[in-house]
């Protein structure tokens, strides 16, 4: 590991009695077998690897069967990442990760699902998988790479961008609000939310480990340097610049205080919201129970 | 595939019989003849349906929409060699197989003389018509495309060898009647009707269509 990874303590304490899995993280011999390519289409200085790295060391660390694990991913940079990893993929359609994965889920319960997205697949395109998944509360992980702009298709504002930030779609500046993922997934009823960032590895590994290993709909919030474009219009076009100002950026949730500034300037990072729930598929399996009994009693 | 609805079919109430559970034949993929790390999407001997294991299993499938290489299942979009081999690949699977996807109703057509060419909710009113016309003795059948494509050029085929006039009533503007026409080919006349006002072609509409072109019958008398 770099020697960056050992400067990232940014473990904020755990709500209530919910504890994040600690994972150590694996060798770069450990992780390269479950990368189908050595290459990817995603720009130097990209987060995206980061995060891939961190997702395969959270399903190392959480020793999940590797037959069990479907990544199901979307359109965009992060969408990538199902032709990347050595698992059961789906490379779905634009903003239908989610419907995609429900279908995995409810087909076969005993499935590790993981959804990755990026924050315009997951809130604008499928805005409304993404909210209609957390407040049926499904079993699924949703990995959302967050780097507040659509990269691939060349820089356009996103839901995410934030106001006033430049984009080859708002050239003197965002004039929307923008969506603060994380909160929105827990005001749809997701049961277990949390946020990292590309800069603390170790933090990111343990909230998506803590995703996957939480019965429910679980949100993690992958703040994701993006600086061939959103930092070249906004903040530093300098890939280690710009993890510098995630560090500067992210502040435990348990020392986070409300105040404008919230995700341009500071966001809340580690576990942010989680609880328990009746989980859906677990109840259509009572509710099929149920109606079988009273068939046949 | 792609299920093309309507208002209509949006909108309506109606009973249904539901097949018991299980008797319904789920159409697996069949699993690769192979051990996992020697898995490759063209090892076939399923007459060119590839084995497709389900997600889950040793054989760690990627799905994609994306251009692939179909010999690794990798995608490769930058290839155009690559994307030819696929998008043929895929053109010939349909292609070959288009008689088996192709679903089609023929109804009253044994000894029809006429015959409506129509799909979606217009077949409904398209069949009252056939149960009118054969009540008062006249020879109207009907051809009812399930699929729209590939296009069912079988059932078209005997229909054009058979009748003389075929009419088809739409909710476009002539857009599947050109269709039917490029099939039949001359062998048979093409009468199109299309409606777009938002209201639905009633039978009585499609009854004048058969009306004008049996003009020749004592409708008055049948």
């Amino acid at each position: 590991m770099s020697a960056l990874v050992d400067e990232q303590l940014l473990e904020s304490p755990p709500e209530g009695d919910y504890k994040l899995p600690r994972i150590t993280p694996h060798k770069t011999s450990e992780i390269v077998p479950w990368l189908r390519t050595p290459k990817t289409i995603w720009c130097p200085g990209c987060s995206n690897g980061t995060i891939t790295r961190a997702l395969i060391d959270a399903i190392l660390g959480l020793e999940l069967d590797a037959e069990k694990v479907v990544i199901v991913a979307g359109i965009g940079c992060s969408g990538r990442i199902a032709q990347y990893l050595e698992y059961s993929t789906v490379h779905a359609a634009h903003g239908r990760a989610l419907a995609v994965a429900t279908g995995v889920k409810v087909a076969d319960p005993s499935l590790h699902v993981i959804v990755a997205m990026g924050d315009g697949d997951c809130s604008a395109i499928g805005g409304n998988h993404f909210i209609h998944a957390a407040r049926r509360n499904i079993d699924l992980t949703a990995l959302i790479f967050n780097n507040s702009i659509y990269g691939m298709t060349g820089g356009q504002m996103s839901p995410t961008t934030h106001t006033g930030d430049k984009s080859t779609t708002s050239l003197r500046g965002n004039v929307e609000a923008a969506f603060d993922l994380s909160e929105l997934a827990h005001a749809a009823g997701a049961t277990y939310v949390a946020r990292g960032t590309a800069w603390a590895y170790r933090q990111l590994v343990n909230v998506i480990a803590g995703g996957i290993a939480h019965k429910g709909f679980a949100a993690v919030e992958a703040m994701a340097a993006c600086p061939v474009y959103y930092g070249r219009f906004n903040l530093t076009a300098d890939p280690a610049e710009f993890l510098k100002g995630q560090k500067k950026h992210a502040v435990p949730a348990g020392q986070f205080e409300e105040g404008e500034s919230r995700l341009r300037d500071q966001y809340p990072v580690g576990l942010l919201h989680h609880s328990e729930r009746a989980e859906l598929v677990a109840s259509l399996a009572r509710k099929r129970e149920q109606a079988q009994e009273a068939h046949h009693g | 595939m792609i299920v093309l609805s309507d208002a209509l079919i949006g909108h309506m109430r109606e009973a249904v019989t539901l097949p018991a559970p299980g008797s319904l034949r789920i159409a697996e993929r069949g699993i690769p003849d192979c051990a996992p790390e020697d898995y490759d999407t063209v090892m076939s001997d399923l007459d060119n349906i590839l084995p497709r294991p389900p997600l889950g299993s040793a054989f760690r499938v990627h799905v994609t929409g994306l251009v692939y290489n179909r010999r690794s299942g990798a995608p490769e979009t930058g290839d155009p060699e690559v994307a030819g081999d696929l998008g043929r690949y895929l053109r010939e699977k349909i292609y070959h197989h288009r008689d088996a996807i192709a679903r089609v109703e023929e109804y009253e057509m044994k000894d029809a003389e006429v015959a409506i060419f129509a799909y979606g909710s217009v077949a409904r009113s398209a069949k009252a018509v056939v149960k009118w016309a054969r009540a008062k003795g006249v020879p109207v059948g009907l051809v009812r495309p399930i699929t729209l494509w590939p296009f069912p050029t079988l059932a078209v085929d005997r229909m054009a060898a058979q009748v003389r006039t075929v009419i088809v009533p739409e909710m476009n503007i002539k857009q599947m009647s050109w269709e039917v026409q490029a099939a039949v080919s001359g062998r048979c006349k093409v009468i199109d009707f299309g409606r777009i006002d938002g209201k639905l072609i009633t039978p009585a509409q499609i009854e004048e269509l058969v009306k004008a072109e049996l003009y020749y019958h004592d409708w008055e008398r049948s």
